[in-house]
């Protein structure tokens, strides 16, 4: 009998629920906010671009295969075979590797850190962190880094520093929330802005 | 050595390459689950093994199909 579980195993399309998301090694009294991963319209683009260059690629070389009568028509047959079937297997390798890069890839915020994770890299592992304790002056920014973001509402959130070493802004790219984020960071500037006054000079 | 044969010799080393970039594809995954405590969606665990034999699989054809 096909039951529903059996169903559920084998057809579960849903991603994993980032509630959950337990790979971070947290400091004493931090608490994780959000996480987020990039929208997932970012998935879409790459994936178009890939499939337009190579029905291109295609294209044009069975427009010279078929004009420049070099090959007899059971020869064309077979080269188109084995066009088709690399064509497929590059866009199924390119395929994973643009869904994994974002599947695996976090924006994280915790009560004490702004991270960037990226867990799935070929050679290594990339986290970028800020502490937050540091973020005395902060200035929120957000735009859109397309015309086709900016209709969808796909904003990228900039946070700029003023107190701190480096001048390069944290960069959350096309997060699902942008809004969310930016609220978070700014409640927590307000915080600290408040605590800084309380405390006597 | 004819025309024909040396296109084929191309697509398999084309193939043999993508194959390659899979194999350190699938090991960068298998490490990124391990570091995140993430599982995939069954679906694309299906993809991966799909492209693991259909790739194998396509570099056969090409060799036999004449």
């Amino acid at each position: 009998m096909w039951s529903k579980t059996k169903e559920k195993i084998l057809f579960t399309h849903k991603i994993h629920p980032l509630e959950h998301f337990g790979a971070l090694q947290l400091f004493p009294n931090e608490t994780i906010r959000i996480v987020q991963r990039q929208h997932w319209v970012v998935l879409i683009v790459p994936f178009l671009v890939l499939v337009l260059i190579l029905a291109s690629v295609s294209f044009l070389i069975s427009l010279v295969l078929q004009n420049a009568h070099i090959l007899p028509l059971s020869q064309l047959h077979e080269m188109s075979t084995y066009t088709i079937v690399t064509l497929l297997c590059i866009v199924l390798v390119a395929g994973v590797f643009i869904f994994m890069r974002w599947y695996f890839q976090f924006y994280i915020i915790t009560n004490k850190r702004l991270l960037h994770i990226h867990f799935f890299r070929i050679g290594g592992y990339y986290m970028e962190e800020v502490f937050l304790e540091k973020l005395l002056e902060c200035e929120v920014d957000s735009k859109a880094s397309n015309f086709i973001y900016d209709l969808l509402g796909i904003e990228d959130v900039y946070i700029h520093f003023g107190n701190i070493e480096h001048n390069e802004p944290f960069v959350f790219e096309a997060p699902s929330n942008a809004q969310k984020i930016e609220y978070i960071v700014n409640e927590h500037s307000i915080k600290q802005h408040k605590r800084t006054d309380l405390e006597p000079v | 050595m004819n025309f024909i044969f040396i296109v084929q010799l191309f697509f398999i080393f084309l193939l043999l390459i993508l194959y390659i970039y899979f194999l350190l594809i699938v090991f960068a995954i298998e490490r990124a689950k391990r570091t995140s405590k993430m599982k995939l969606p069954h679906i694309w665990s299906f993809i991966l093994i799909f492209t693991a034999f259909f790739i194998p699989l396509s570099m056969v054809v090409i060799l036999l199909v004449q």
